[in-house]
């Protein structure tokens, strides 16, 4: 786990950059389920429109 | 150039070509972070003063420029809208929001992160911190304000005054550093000036931030594109338009 090893600022480095995936992986999947959710929605409506 | 702007700003030619635009930003936006943060952490030479802590610069300059960038971008797109009764441009204004709150969490938890090591302190009240901290605000405000108008056209107008009042903070976070004395250090990249970073280290720098510039690109189109689904209702081009997919 050499490769984990930033001297005194072990901690404080990968908490930064562990903070940050999280942050960006949270922001692609927030916006990819809401893509998703409002996709189905609108599929849904359309079909209902058509049968009416 | 006015016919390309109006072209993009209609709905059916946006959802079109974001569809095929956003995985683009988002594979070169997963390379250049991969490699960023791989130059970052083990091919630029640790600092003389802060060793290998100023590693961070690496995650938290580009998420700090990115709160500033994005909120200028929500501006731009809400004043768009409010002028020219674009929906689009609302709609990109709505979408910046979230993204822009995340960077701006980042850019001050980092920013803590990093403080506490070299600073001996997790927070000071200090005028580059306050800011940002504004900053912060002023995008839940926004989020908050349109969440709370049910009409779309008056939450769009609304939020649209808070973003373009709230653009006066920008300034004021980018030159606090040199405005008042602060702990914070001075610009590491400046447009007119020198950088204050070897090539070495900067480089990192740079791919990052092209990096989370893509991303705020692809992930910009994606919610936008959730929000014109919305702002299309019962229109005939989003009916063929999902039929073609």
């Amino acid at each position: 786990m050499e490769f984990l090893d930033f001297g005194k600022h072990t901690s404080y480095v990968l908490s930064a950059f562990s903070l940050t995936l999280v942050v960006l992986v949270a922001n692609v999947l927030a916006a990819r389920s809401k893509l998703s959710s409002r996709l189905t929605t609108t599929r849904r409506r359309i079909a209902s429109e058509d049968k009416t | 150039m006015w016919t390309w702007f109006h072209k993009l700003g209609s709905p059916p030619h946006f959802y079109r070509i974001s569809a095929w635009l956003t995985p683009w930003f988002a594979w070169a936006a997963l390379v250049l972070i991969v490699i960023g943060a791989y130059g970052g952490l083990y091919i630029a030479p640790a600092d003389y003063q802060q060793l290998d802590g100023f590693r961070i610069i690496y995650v938290h300059v580009p998420s700090a420029s990115l709160s500033l960038f994005i909120y200028v971008n929500m501006a731009i797109a809400a004043a768009v809208g409010l002028i020219w009764r674009i929906k689009l441009a609302h709609a990109v204004a709505a979408a910046c929001a979230p993204i822009g709150a995340s960077f701006t969490f980042l850019a001050l938890a980092t920013g803590s992160i990093w403080a506490k090591p070299m600073w001996g302190t997790w927070w000071v009240w200090d005028a580059r911190l306050t800011s940002e901290l504004v900053l912060l605000f002023l995008y839940f405000g926004y989020m908050a304000l349109r969440a709370a108008i049910d009409d779309d056209n008056r939450a769009d107008r609304a939020s649209a005054l808070l973003a373009i009042i709230g653009v006066v903070n920008v300034p004021i976070i980018k030159y606090s550093v040199e405005w008042w004395n602060t702990l914070h250090q001075p610009a590491t990249i400046s447009k007119l000036g020198k950088p204050s970073m070897d090539f070495d280290m900067l480089i990192w720098l740079l791919v990052m931030l092209a990096g989370f510039m893509c991303f705020f690109a692809a992930v910009l189109l994606t919610r936008v594109r959730a929000e014109v689904l919305v702002r299309s209702r019962g229109q005939k081009w989003l009916k063929q338009a999902l039929q073609e997919n």
